[in-house]
């Protein structure tokens, strides 16, 4: 998602906002990082094919187009920038800077604002569309993402990824008025026609109950009360992403995954290891209906954006692993779907063979295809080719790309970026079923358990790590076992996760490139200037002690920072503290770093733990993890307002 | 042998630009005397160039020659062939230089019976079929090592039609499978491991399989051609002019189809061009008195995708199943309390290797032996059998492998799920008679 360009990019931003102190620790860390970087990166490429010094690839991901049709605005991820192109030439005709990784675009109904969330400055930008000037920011929650503007134009709902909700946005005082809660990972929301609801989604799952099937929403908000209204439950999904509605208000439509993490991956034929699919809801369907996109042979990997055309004939899905948009015959699925839900009384999502009866074209586009939008009389489809800084131009009768609008990113594609693009595409996986992304979206996490094969059926259930600056981490798995990352990525996943040849050592050398290059997320919990509130102050003094409170000392090996010590909160090695499980074949556990530890729930090596509280309210009963069990409520409290801090 | 071709017009671009064309020529023809152990050729079947220059045996001195095909890097040449004519049938290879073949062509196999039917694998290996106690096997070797690994373990034949874009390795053999009964189409790994059917709407003979570039399976279906597609559980018909077919098609850059073709069973089979939806063939080949067969253009092709194999260092296997209830077979709901599985004894008499419960979900969790054929059978609470598998399977060495359910259907991907045996026992029940299950 992001590259190490990002991360220095990242540093900027920090050295900006914070005092001397601050600065100063914001260059030693840049300073260690590359340090660490230069040392433990595999091998550096050996095309020496940079871009030219200043350029930055581009990464659109949304677009939204001016009301007469004559701009297409197009979020520019990597360029944290807007960029408007002309649809009769084809041409950037400006470019306008934003904050940092902007995400998300909507615009006044009207037409007179353009308003882009930036989700690592945690703020919208509001830009004039006659200047193209950002006229005002306004704050949001944590790592805003998707954005619309209610009908009446004076009210914006934003999805918050990291704070997992939505901000109610008073345009007029450019405040935030309300924060409803939404799904875990809240990125993504449509508006009706009619203007009455916003529909959210969340690409991570809710917290459920150790290895149960993982539930997600979408959740309903009336825009008249500013309220949620609904929660349409989505069973054994985890990871929806953008949602769509009909003209006439009565079809949704969300592109989501479905992970198998609960079964071994024992192999990956037959949809083993994901289904790629929508959910229908709404008056056509009735409640909420999953349908599977995916072929017998051929998987349409991590559907990402949908549209729907102005007369409900058509539904476009780009599928960001697999380059290509799936073209949907939107009478043929709803009569499959009412015919098959009416005579066998059940769901037809996993059967394979379904998306033959409506699926009616599948259109190959660029790297990486993310967000797609329709002109207003629906001839037109464009796709934004993230990881190839373009966008795709389809004729929606002919379902044909008909031209690409280059949108004027560095011509060369170096190490960095060709490892980007072996992280998102599903290519290599067996028959093309999933990709790195898959499980690590946006280069994140999943929130997700899985049972891996190699160590037994149900044993050694394994927890989705954070990728976010991992030199100096290693060893890697849960159990230590991989002593770098070229092992992780490389022969590791080509048997027992993608089941097929991988990668060659180029491609290896630059996905892991890529993979180390992968910076930290602003962390939204530490004061700007640098100091600790008191509870985190209080927390930190817990984590750092090395006596009871009866004054005996705690031995070396259960404090905290003995084994979460160093730069990164970890010994880097493998230790017994008590939280191995029955089936796991070994309690020996390698020691995670803890930075942005609170983004990553849920916890422990099996994730058993669904909060940073559980680790010791449920699973430290003997203090063999560290030692919890003198402390108070509110000292736990603390100690968890610390680690949030780190 | 003697061959008189009759046609000559070879309907593909001017020859300068043609690729070469190899076929089989041959007296006679039996497509399925596989499934007997027998050869489907003449003792003088011979394979044949076809170029901008005429026709010539493709390796002149043979006794026998057939089942071409071509590198993937479109270098070099595999087939059959018998150097005298009390020879076994051995596998060859000949290097190509863009238009003939160069060189003397060198033995690939040292097979004690036949091996034929060869095949390129990604990672320089190869497979084909060998004869072992009277009937065929399927064997990958290592063409620089010549390490060998037997692939197939069923009772009854066994033999190649593809090697898949995925890596995987297509062969036919009856249905049900190691049971005698229809041609049906399989793939398993190139490992050995996960065998299985296609599909599962078994009823016609089904057989000479080969991908095309559009990844469907096109052959032999009946006496016509079908075809399986990535989109559906079932063999889509494909509607070609009237005659016969022999499968083992070649497809042209243009997306036309060389096939063997002929109008009844009394006639030879010749080569014709069709291009999918036309209602007419165009000649390429034919000959008075010998069938022409296995069209082969000499082209480069797409590498398929190496299979990594995950085979662990195990004796034994271990298989999961998910929930016997997800089936094509009708089984009360409830019902299931039980599994058995056999193996065979030496006469082929089914041996029982143990029973093991079936959770409330379906789920069953076995330790088996490998290499061997392997039946399951259902049980309900009182012993009684409520299904049993008709054919068999096997499991490699170090396999561990998970089924959607008995006969549930390639189409039929798994329910997000922990299996409930899986949640009373992470180690199988031992189907083997050691005294250490879980292989590991």
């Amino acid at each position: 998602m992001l590259g190490r360009s990002d991360y220095v990019r990242k540093i900027t931003w920090m050295v900006r906002s914070a005092p001397i102190a601050s600065l100063i620790s914001a260059l030693l860390l840049a300073l260690i990082f590359g340090l660490i970087l230069v040392t433990t990166a595999a091998t550096p490429p050996a095309k020496q094919d940079e871009p030219t010094t200043g350029d930055r690839y581009l990464s659109p991901i949304e677009m939204a187009l001016s009301p007469d049709g004559r701009l297409l605005y197009v979020v520019c991820q990597a360029g944290d920038e807007l960029r408007a192109v002309d649809i009769q030439s084809g041409k950037v005709v400006s470019t306008v800077p934003v904050g940092h990784v902007p995400s998300g675009i909507a615009l006044s109904r009207d037409g007179r604002q353009i308003y882009v969330t930036n989700a690592w400055s945690d703020t919208v930008s509001v830009i004039d569309a006659a200047t193209l000037k950002v006229v005002r920011t306004l704050p949001t929650g944590f790592e805003p993402t998707g954005i619309v503007s209610d009908h009446s134009g004076e009210t914006l709902y934003v999805a918050n990824r990291l704070s997992s909700d939505i901000s109610v946005i008073d345009v007029n005082t450019g405040q935030e008025i309300k924060r409803l809660l939404a799904g875990r990972g809240a990125s993504y929301l449509a508006l009706s026609a009619d203007g009455k609801f916003v529909y959210g989604t969340h690409i991570y799952p809710n917290a459920g109950a150790f290895r149960t099937p993982p539930n997600s929403e979408i959740t309903v908000i009336d825009t008249a009360r500013q309220a949620v209204v609904e929660r349409k439950r989505l069973h054994n999904v985890a990871g929806v992403f953008h949602v769509a509605l009909s003209a006439d208000g009565k079809l949704g439509v969300a592109a989501q995954l479905r992970p198998k993490n609960l079964v071994p991956l024992a192999h990956v034929e037959h949809g083993w290891v994901f289904g790629d699919s929508l959910t229908l809801f709404g008056d056509d369907v009735g409640g909420t209906v999953q349908v599977p996109i995916d072929e017998l042979e051929r998987y349409y990997a991590l559907p990402w954006g949908v549209a729907i055309t102005p007369d409900k004939s058509k539904m476009f899905v780009t599928t960001a692993g697999s380059e290509s948009v799936t073209v949907i015959d939107v009478r043929k699925l709803l009569d499959f779907t009412r015919n098959y839900t009416h005579t066998r009384k059940q769901s037809f999502v996993n059967d394979l063979s379904a998306a033959a009866n409506y699926v009616t074209a599948r259109i190959s586009v660029g790297r990486n295809p993310r967000g797609t939008l329709l002109s207003q009389d629906g001839k037109r489809l464009y796709v934004a080719n993230r990881l190839d800084d373009n966008i795709s131009v389809i004729d929606t009768s002919a379902e044909k790309v008909t031209s690409t609008i280059d949108l004027g990113g560095p011509k060369t594609v170096n190490a960095l970026r060709r490892g980007e693009q072996l992280f998102f595409t599903a290519d290599y996986a067996f028959q093309g079923q999933f990709g790195c992304a898959n499980c690590h979206l946006d280069a994140t996490i999943d929130g997700l358990q899985w049972d891996l094969e190699p160590d037994g059926f149900g044993k050694d259930i394994v927890d989705n790590r954070s990728l976010e600056d991992l030199a100096g981490t290693e060893p890697f798995k849960w159990n230590g076992g991989n002593p770098d990352m070229p092992t992780e990525c490389g022969p590791r996943t080509e048997m027992y996760f993608y089941r097929s040849q991988s990668y060659n050592a180029q491609e290896l050398s630059d996905l892991v490139s890529f993979v180390y290059s992968l910076p930290y997320r602003p962390n939204r919990y530490r004061l700007a200037n640098g100091e600790l509130t008191p509870a985190q102050e209080r927390g930190k003094a817990i984590f750092e002690r090395t006596k009871y409170k009866n004054g005996n000392p705690i031995p070396e090996k259960n404090r905290c920072a003995y084994c979460h010590s160093g730069p990164k909160y970890t010994n880097q090695r493998q230790i017994d503290v008590g939280t191995g499980k029955p089936t796991d074949r070994s309690p020996v556990i390698d020691v995670p770093q803890l930075p942005n530890v609170v983004y990553s729930a849920p916890y422990l090596h099996d994730g058993s733990a669904r909060s940073l509280e559980e680790i010791w309210t449920v699973f430290n009963a003997k203090d063999t993890h560290g030692v919890s069990n003198d402390l108070r409520k509110e000292e736990l409290n603390d100690l968890v307002e610390y680690l949030k801090t780190l | 042998m003697a061959v008189g071709f009759v046609h000559t017009d070879f309907g593909l671009p001017p020859p300068s630009h043609s690729p070469a064309l190899l076929f089989t020529v041959a007296k006679r023809y039996e497509p399925l005397a596989w499934i007997r152990g027998a050869d489907r050729f003449s003792s003088n079947a011979a394979v044949f160039l076809q170029d901008a220059s005429g026709r010539h045996p493709l390796i002149p001195g043979l006794a026998a020659s057939a089942d071409p095909t071509v590198s993937f890097d479109g270098k070099s040449v595999l087939f059959a062939g018998k150097r005298k004519a009390q020879d076994s049938w051995q596998i060859w290879e000949v290097a190509w230089n863009g238009d003939l073949p160069v060189g003397e062509p060198r033995r690939v196999t040292s097979c004690a019976n036949d091996c034929v039917r060869p095949f390129y694998l990604p990672g320089d290996r190869v497979v084909y079929a060998k004869k072992t106690g009277g009937r065929f096997v399927v064997e990958a070797a290592d063409l620089a090592e010549g390490n060998t690994v037997q692939l197939t373990y069923g009772p009854g034949n066994f033999l190649p039609t593809d090697v898949l874009r995925d890596g995987r390795i297509l062969f036919e053999a009856t249905y049900p499978l190691g049971a005698n009964g229809t041609p049906e189409l399989y793939t398993v790994y190139s490992d050995g491991s996960g065998v299985e059917s296609y599909r599962c709407d078994h009823g016609k003979a089904r057989y000479s399989g080969k991908q095309v570039v559009s990844g469907d399976i096109v052959f032999t279906s009946g006496s016509g051609l079908g075809r399986f597609t990535s989109a559906r559980a079932q063999e889509v018909h494909i509607s070609a002019p009237a005659g016969e077919y022999a499968g083992d098609i070649a497809e042209t850059s243009s997306g036309d189809w060389l096939l063997a073709w002929r109008p009844d069973a009394r006639s030879y089979f010749q080569v014709k061009r069709w291009k999918p939806g036309d209602g007419s063939l165009s000649s390429v080949t034919a000959e008075q008195n010998a069938n022409i067969l296995q069209p082969t253009l000499v082209v480069e092709r797409t590498l398929p995708k190496r299979h990594p194999s995950g085979l662990h260092d195990w004796p034994n296997a271990n298989l999961l199943c998910l929930n016997a209830y997800t089936s094509k077979y009708r089984v009360a709901a409830g019902s299931i309390h039980s599994v058995r599985l056999y193996a065979r004894d030496s006469t082929g008499a089914a041996k029982l290797l143990g029973t093991a419960p079936v959770e409330r979900d379906g789920s069953f969790f076995v330790h088996v032996p490998t290499e061997q054929p392997l039946q399951v059978e259902l049980l309900d609470g009182s012993g009684k059998t409520l299904q049993r598998q008709a054919g068999w399977f096997w499991m490699r060495r170090g396999e561990q492998r998970a089924c959607v359910g008995c006969h549930a259907g390639p189409e039929t991907a798994p329910e997000n799920a922990v299996p409930m045996i899986l949640l009373m026992s992470t180690t199988p029940a031992d189907m083997t008679g050691h005294s250490a299950p879980g292989g590991h």
